[in-house]
């Protein structure tokens, strides 16, 4: 290792065998190859696959969602339970000082207003302690028995908060929206702008059904109405409805909370992620469709989605694919243990916008191409640096070689090195022992040519071809002639291109001198 | 060596056509050169237009015959570098250390084998 070390921070320093170099200049092209199939891998999305890495998001962000769906529920079941067992009691203390039976207080206004005002303190601390926007009772008896509408009117308090904010439910300021006037004012309650004495029950899905079975455990009869538009009010809500039993058993009313679509809002805002902003719904999911006009959305910020329409559910490889025909949204959903008025289940489910998270894939894509570009390049750069910083020695070794410079060089690579110094005490000229016999002999032959024989020899030399040669020699071309056939004759050549090569290799030891040096 | 050639070649065209000849200054022998056609030869100009072309086209061929005749007389003449003269391959002697005409390798006593005389035994 420390060898191929110095042959990286200096390699002039000494000489290295030349393994070692092959060995680290195999070592980085497979560092390179290795970095180029990762690169290509991950832009053809083998290793970062977006809508993996969406899927996995999902579940997370679903298995979040499920969670605190299922708490709420099952906390306000719970808190519905405990409230519905304290009115109960409240109701037959309050029958019981009275001395009345329950129906009395049929077409008995004041009763009815003084037994809310006893039955507004389980209902006010249960508002403070569960997680939602109003709470509600309502009784078996009506105020008037007399109106058209009297078997659907139900004397009871439904207090809601107001101007819900983003703010612990203390803070709220709780409204009276269903009760009597007299028990409201006795409360110091503000009313509501839609105020009426009594809740009319044929408004709340599925509330008959509670208000009238008899069950043993209250948890069993309790029942969450599918989301509904609330008593003349352009609100929609959900309602958990529990029923009350007197002491005897006997179902008398019932009691439960409201989740309005700006608390649910409120309570489930929007998940920001790489895909896109993911969203929160309460579904009522039936088969492969999602009614959106009975969901609860959260904040929906970033999409279009609206309460209205339904979704048409499409099992895809990493997410499922939620579409009305115009727009989609990729998610999960998964049943809870919950079951609305009208029998269809409530999901929980997450969502991201399918163009949101389309654009992600588009970028993404990009990035690595873009990434991979940039690294081709400097993968460019790394070799044009390691050519250069590695080859130099090399090339300067070469012209060292070639008579390029005088310095003496060395190349930092011990076998180059080795052949310089063996080139360099070779002594300069030297032949191999054939040629130099070869050339010798020619120099003693071309002794033997006449004055003009050597003229015209010279001008071969000086590269002029024999139909150059009357002229210049100012001779006859027969005279030429004659002259070639000596010239061929006593230098041992049988023809003009022999006599160049001997000429050409003469000039290149520098030794064309010797030829018209008269011995 | 084409300059001094052509300065010494005598014209002996005709009208009919185009011929040179050059002397050997040694043994005075007459060479002449291939003759060649005038291409308007037998022809008589029908007018005074005509003559003038006429004459045009036979200077230049005879221009043309002129350096031909110079080319093909360079195969046979060398000029003596001694004397000077333009001499026949007969009368040009191979010498050991100069080439001469024969008058000046008789003069000098110099010796050498005329080129016409080698090349006849060379073929």
């Amino acid at each position: 290792m420390r060898s191929i070390r110095n042959a990286i921070h200096n390699p002039y320093a000494a000489s290295h065998s030349m393994g070692v170099r092959l060995l680290l200049y195999w070592f980085t092209m497979a560092l390179l190859l290795v970095a180029a199939i990762l690169s290509i891998l991950m832009a053809m999305g083998v290793l970062s696959h977006p809508a993996r890495q969406l899927a996995s998001a999902l579940d997370i962000q679903q298995r979040n969602t499920y969670a605190a769906l299922d708490a709420q529920m099952d906390e306000l079941t719970a808190h519905g339970v405990a409230m519905s067992e304290k009115l109960g009691r409240e109701l037959d203390a309050f029958l019981a000082a009275k001395g009345i039976p329950f129906d009395a207080l049929n077409d008995d206004p004041k009763t009815i207003a003084e037994l809310e005002k006893r039955l507004y303190a389980p209902l006010s601390s249960t508002l403070s302690a569960a997680s939602c926007s109003g709470i509600f009772f309502c009784l078996n008896v009506t105020a008037n028995t007399a109106l058209p509408n009297a078997d659907a009117l139900r004397a009871g308090l439904y207090l809601r908060y107001s101007g819900l904010q983003p703010t612990v439910a203390s803070e709220q300021d709780v409204i009276c929206f269903r009760g009597a006037a007299e028990a409201a004012r006795g409360l110091q309650i503000q009313m509501h702008n839609r105020w009426n004495p009594e809740l009319n029950t044929a408004l709340i899905p599925g509330s008959n059904k509670v208000a009238t079975s008899q069950v043993e455990r209250l948890a069993e009869g309790s029942l969450w109405a599918k989301r509904t538009e609330l008593l003349d009010t352009w609100e929609h809500v959900m309602l958990l409805c529990v029923p009350i039993l007197d002491g005897s058993g006997t179902v008398r009313g019932f009691c439960g909370m409201e989740i309005s679509d700006l608390y649910f809002s409120l309570s489930h805002d929007t998940v920001s992620s790489s895909y896109g902003n993911m969203l929160t719904l309460l579904a009522p999911i039936d088969g492969d469709k999602l009614n959106l006009s009975g969901t609860m959305l959260g904040a929906t910020n970033g999409s279009r989605l609206t309460a209205e329409g339904t979704l048409h559910i499409k099992p895809g490889k990493y997410y499922t694919i939620y579409t009305d025909g115009k727009e989609s949204y990729l998610g999960r959903h998964r049943l809870l243990d919950v079951v609305t008025s009208d029998g269809i289940p409530l999901a929980a489910v997450t969502l991201v916008t399918a163009n949101t998270f389309r654009s992600y894939e588009r970028g993404s894509q990009f990035a690595w191409f873009l990434g991979s570009v940039l690294f081709l390049l400097a993968m460019l750069v790394a070799a044009t640096v390691l050519s250069r910083r590695f080859v130099k020695p090399i090339n300067e070794s070469l012209a060292a070689v070639r008579g390029d410079t005088t310095e003496v060089v060395t190349s930092g690579i011990s076998e180059i090195d080795e052949l310089l110094t063996m080139i360099r005490e070779r002594p300069v000229g030297a032949l191999p022992p054939d040629v130099e016999a070869r050339l010798r002999g020619f120099t003693e032959r071309a002794n033997t040519l006449t004055g003009t024989e050597r003229t015209i020899l010279q001008y071969y030399m000086d590269g002029y071809t024999v139909k150059d040669i009357p002229e210049l020699a100012r001779i006859s071309a027969s005279t030429v002639k004659t002259h070639n056939r000596n010239l061929y004759r006593k230098l041992g050549v049988d023809s003009f291109d022999e006599l160049k090569v001997y000429i050409e290799l003469f000039a290149s030891c520098g030794r064309s001198g010797e030829l018209l040096n008269r011995s | 060596m084409r300059r001094i050639i052509k300065a010494s070649m005598e014209d002996i065209s005709s009208m009919e056509r185009f011929q040179f000849s050059l002397r050997c200054a040694v043994c005075g022998s007459l060479w002449e050169s291939q003759p060649a056609r005038f291409s308007k030869a037998g022809m008589q100009p029908e007018s005074e237009g005509k003559r003038v072309i006429f004459q045009a086209l036979y200077q230049r061929e005879r221009e043309d015959v002129f350096e031909r005749a110079a080319t093909e007389a360079m195969e046979y003449f060398s000029l003596c570098p001694i004397c000077k003269r333009l001499v026949c391959d007969r009368c040009f002697l191979l010498g050991e250390d100069i080439d001469l005409c024969t008058d000046c390798a008789a003069f000098l006593q110099e010796h050498g084998e005329p080129v016409e005389g080698l090349s006849a035994e060379n073929r």
